[in-house]
């Protein structure tokens, strides 16, 4: 037996921020949000002690006018507090939001059909070679100080347009809604002018709102009245509830009631670990992936119906009790809902329902708790009236499970599940019975991109399937998590998530982040081969600083400039290779079972 | 029905009717005495430009001319198709001048490796996916090498763990043979297996019988290797058979092309008043 002891890892093994001294959280706690009560020290315990947390989930960020602190779409474990200073808001949304060059990302656009034509002489001849002018014509400004890399606008008064902006002051938080509900980022925030702010992580923010009722009730208010609504609203099970051009006042004033009852006692829960992206692989390989128990349970099969859970981010499996173990029937994505169909037929019948299949949170999951009275007022009353029928309650709203409707194979269910690539939203499965291993894909990949193909045909296989090692764009990109220069974002133009080049710094957070290995760090050269290395920009001199080649992380674009659409599948001859949508299960089900 | 199996229901309906519509109006206009060879002739001059031109969509992916896969369908069944054209504009008969006979003995090579082709394609997929485990084909020296090193370590490792052993004797008279033997391409390719295979696990299994409890342990190991040698064998056999038909297929294509092209040059010229 092996004597090896190591120290049982802990709670903090690893800070937030390896710069963040005793002196910066001495220097915090006499900030006004912690000298004022607002937060107070003397409320946390001394096993998870404010200073601890201070110390090990937190980081004094000192910003600069026009740095830009969060950005609209992108993700991140953490919240800021404004301890001085001001920030700028960027309220605008979707096609109205910062052009994408401001924000370091790239402004995708599908390349018209002379530009395609161009193609066939344009092409690089190198393999990563990249236009030198490029960077020196698009980079956008950045300072790298202690704390990483940050961009920053030269001029924040052109940038932004003051009247679709608002202003926070300290003292203040934001960007607690998506690290404590892991969703994109909905706002650009940039600094005002000088100020100093502590960035938290999610864990710190928990335990935060666990010791100080202030701060659990403004982000608890601030989700009701924001993120709450916002999701409920989109949901289309409350999409009767929503005002419409046809209705009396007093019908809209009904409904608002009935959506209002659901907006007060909804519950917002969370399961599952956030932020071991890599703990997944690891079970996989160990084989006890398919051991539940590591899968925290949502909603337990016979156990009595309290109401219908909406999934609000992450993947939950849907399994059924099969002899000791449990049998996957069918895995649930943001938006979808379980316990309709048992609550339906309580409903119908007038007795209580008992659960049919058991619900666990894959990874990290986040579930609105909808109770059985609001939905059945707020949904079946209304839905089922409308209908005029018990046995019409709209076909798309109803949970169907693989049994319902003869979907993917169990099995290979598992698998999916299993292995996490239910989260990708353009997952490359490839039927080994149909691919003759021609390497049609791989040539059309390296040929839209630089020589250099941004997969590999390569990966786990079940039956006749293999989910080859390429960019899912995962529904849920933690690749996207710690990119200081917001260089890897998702794509406004399709959702594609994708690396603006000219501001990729070649860090390798994202590779690192990335559980599924798809993201690769390749060394960029010029036109005529050679490798490229970093100069002295700052004093102007152009002799090489390092001997490290400069690397840049590269992956599957889903070729977004191709009007073709992905390359891998247009040239593949036999069918062999598509990019399926995971997240539906139904449309997944269709090529799985052509 | 299934989607895919709709599709060739579909298109093998389509090409047949095709096919008996293109031998239906050769015979008709033949039998009203006018002559049929130019016309034939440049439709099948026309088809084998179009089937060629596939190759060559391959090569530009980010052109915007359909998929690989839609290229194909039309492709294999406009090469079905081909055939057709080329027995009705050979009158159903044996060419009998030089360049006639050459030609058609280069375009029924063509014709010939594109079924050879199709018919692997539709069948090797399955046998490798049968194998287990994917390997590919540019990285079968280095997993092959990796393997003998494996073996070569086995047995080292029981020479010196167990004295007096038969293995090193046994591993030199016939593994090692087995190990360094290339591929048995041709009984791969139709059997699936080497025809050394066999042999060497019967001799395993005989050898067995002299060894002591250690050195089964240390047989074992090895034996698993030896399997997965082989079935990379056999791997590499068929991914090479799916790689090394086009070879045949394409060059061939370019040949029938130039001589095609000769062929319509020198008919042109000494029609005389035929056209």
């Amino acid at each position: 037996m092996s004597n090896v002891q190591i120290k049982r890892p802990e709670r903090w093994s690893v800070p937030f921020s390896e710069s963040m001294t005793e002196e910066d959280v001495e220097y915090v706690l006499q900030m006004p949000l912690f000298a004022e009560g607002m937060i107070d020290p003397e409320q946390f315990g001394k096993r998870i002690s404010l200073a601890g947390i201070l110390k090990n989930d937190a980081s004094l960020l000192k910003c600069h006018q026009g740095e830009i602190i969060v950005r609209e779409g992108e993700w991140g474990n953490s919240a800021f507090f404004l301890l001085s200073g001001s920030v700028s808001v960027a309220v605008q949304r979707g096609n109205d939001s910062l052009p994408a060059e401001i924000l370091g990302r790239s402004n995708i656009r599908q390349k018209s059909f002379i530009d395609i034509l161009k193609q066939l002489w344009n092409g690089h001849r190198q393999v990563e070679s990249r236009d030198l002018e490029k960077y020196s014509a698009e980079s956008p400004s950045s300072r790298t100080t202690k704390e990483g890399t940050r961009v920053y606008l030269q001029d924040i008064s052109i940038a932004l347009d003051l009247e679709k902006s608002a202003t926070i002051n300290a003292v203040d938080f934001f960007g607690e809604q998506s690290a404590l509900g892991r969703i994109e980022r909905t706002a650009t925030v940039i600094a005002a002018g000088d100020c100093e702010l502590l960035e938290i992580r999610w864990q710190g923010i928990r335990d935060m709102m666990s010791k100080a009722p202030w701060l659990k009730l403004q982000i608890e208010s601030r989700f009701r009245m924001y993120g709450l609504q916002r999701f409920l609203q989109a949901s289309p099970y409350f999409e009767h509830l929503l005002p419409t051009e046809d209705r009396t006042p007093e019908d809209v004033e009904r409904r608002n009631a009935l959506f209002q009852n659901v907006l007060d006692d909804a519950d917002f829960r969370s399961y599952g670990s956030y932020d071991k992206v890599e703990k997944f692989t690891k079970l996989v390989e160990s084989g006890t992936a398919s051991n539940l128990v590591h899968e925290p349970l949502i909603a337990k099969e016979g156990d009595y119906l309290e109401g219908v859970y909406l999934i609000r981010s992450g993947v939950a499996r849907v399994s059924h009790q099969a002899g000791h173990k449990h049998r996957t029937v069918s895995y649930l994505t943001p938006g979808q809902a379980f316990g309709v169909n048992e609550m339906i037929e309580g409903w119908k019948t007038s007795r209580h329902a008992d659960l049919r299949y058991s619900l666990r949170a894959v990874g990290y999951v986040n579930v609105i708790f909808i109770p059985a009275r609001n939905f059945e007022q707020a949904v079946l009353n209304e839905l089922m009236a409308r209908e005029q029928s018990h046995s019409t309650f709209p076909d798309h709203l109803s949970s169907k499970s693989s049994d319902e409707i003869g979907q993917i194979d169990s099995g290979l269910l598992e698998f999916l599940v299993e292995r996490r690539f239910v989260n990708g939203t353009a997952t490359m499965v490839i039927d080994l019975d149909r691919c003759t291993r021609c390497d049609d894909c791989v040539k059309a990949c390296a040929t839209t991109h630089d020589n250099n193909p941004r997969f590999l045909r390569h990966g786990p296989i079940y039956d006749k399937y293999m989910v080859a090692n390429a960019c899912m764009h995962c529904a849920d990109p933690v690749c996207m998590i710690q990119c200081p220069t917001g260089a890897i974002h998702r794509s406004m133009q399709g959702g594609e998530v994708v690396i603006n080049d000219t501001t990729c710094i070649g860090c390798s957070a994202c590779a690192n982040n990335c559980p599924y290995d798809a993201i690769r760090m390749v060394h960029i050269r010029d036109e005529q081969g050679d490798l490229i290395f970093p100069t002295a920009s700052e004093s102007g001199t152009s002799a090489p600083v390092s001997l490290t080649p400069l690397t840049k992380a590269t992956k599957c674009d889903l070729c977004a400039e191709q009007i073709t659409g992905p390359a891998c599948q247009q040239a593949c001859p036999h069918d062999a290779l598509v990019r399926l949508n995971l997240g539906t299960s139904e449309t997944a089900a269709e090529w799985f079972n052509r | 029905m299934r989607a895919l199996t709709r599709r060739r229901t579909i298109n093998v309906c389509l090409t047949l009717l095709v096919a008996f519509v293109l031998i239906g109006a050769a015979w008709i206009v033949k039998n009203t005495l006018v002559e049929t060879h130019f016309l034939t002739g440049w439709f099948f001059f026309v088809t084998i430009i179009f089937l060629a031109a596939y190759n060559l969509r391959k090569a530009f992916p980010f052109l915007p001319l359909g998929t690989s896969a839609q290229w194909l369908q039309v492709h294999i069944y406009a090469g079905l198709l081909s055939f057709v054209l080329f027995l009705i504009h050979i009158d159903y008969e044996l060419p009998n001048g030089f360049l006639e006979s050459f030609l058609a003995s280069v375009y029924l090579v063509v014709f010939g490796s594109g079924l050879v082709g199709l018919y692997m394609s539709r069948t090797f997929p399955k046998r490798l996916t049968d194998l287990g485990e994917e390997v590919i084909f540019e990285q079968i020296p280095v997993v092959r090498n990796n393997i003998q090193t494996d073996v070569e370590d086995a047995i080292l490792e029981c020479t010196e763990e167990i004295h007096n052993s038969e293995i090193p004797m046994f591993y030199r008279n016939e593994i090692y043979p087995f190990i360094m033997r290339r591929p048995d391409r041709w009984s791969h390719f139709v059997y699936g297996y080497s025809r050394y295979w066999r042999p060497l696990q019967k001799k395993l299994s005989d050898a067995k019988r002299l060894f002591d409890e250690e050195e089964l342990n240390a047989l074992a190991k090895v034996e698993i290797r030896l399997s997965r040698k082989h079935q990379l064998d056999t791997q590499e056999t068929l991914q090479f058979a799916l790689k090394v038909w086009l070879f045949i297929h394409i060059p061939a294509t370019y040949s029938l092309l130039t001589f095609t092209a000769l062929h319509v040059v020198l008919v042109q010229v000494w029609s005389g008043g035929a056209l």
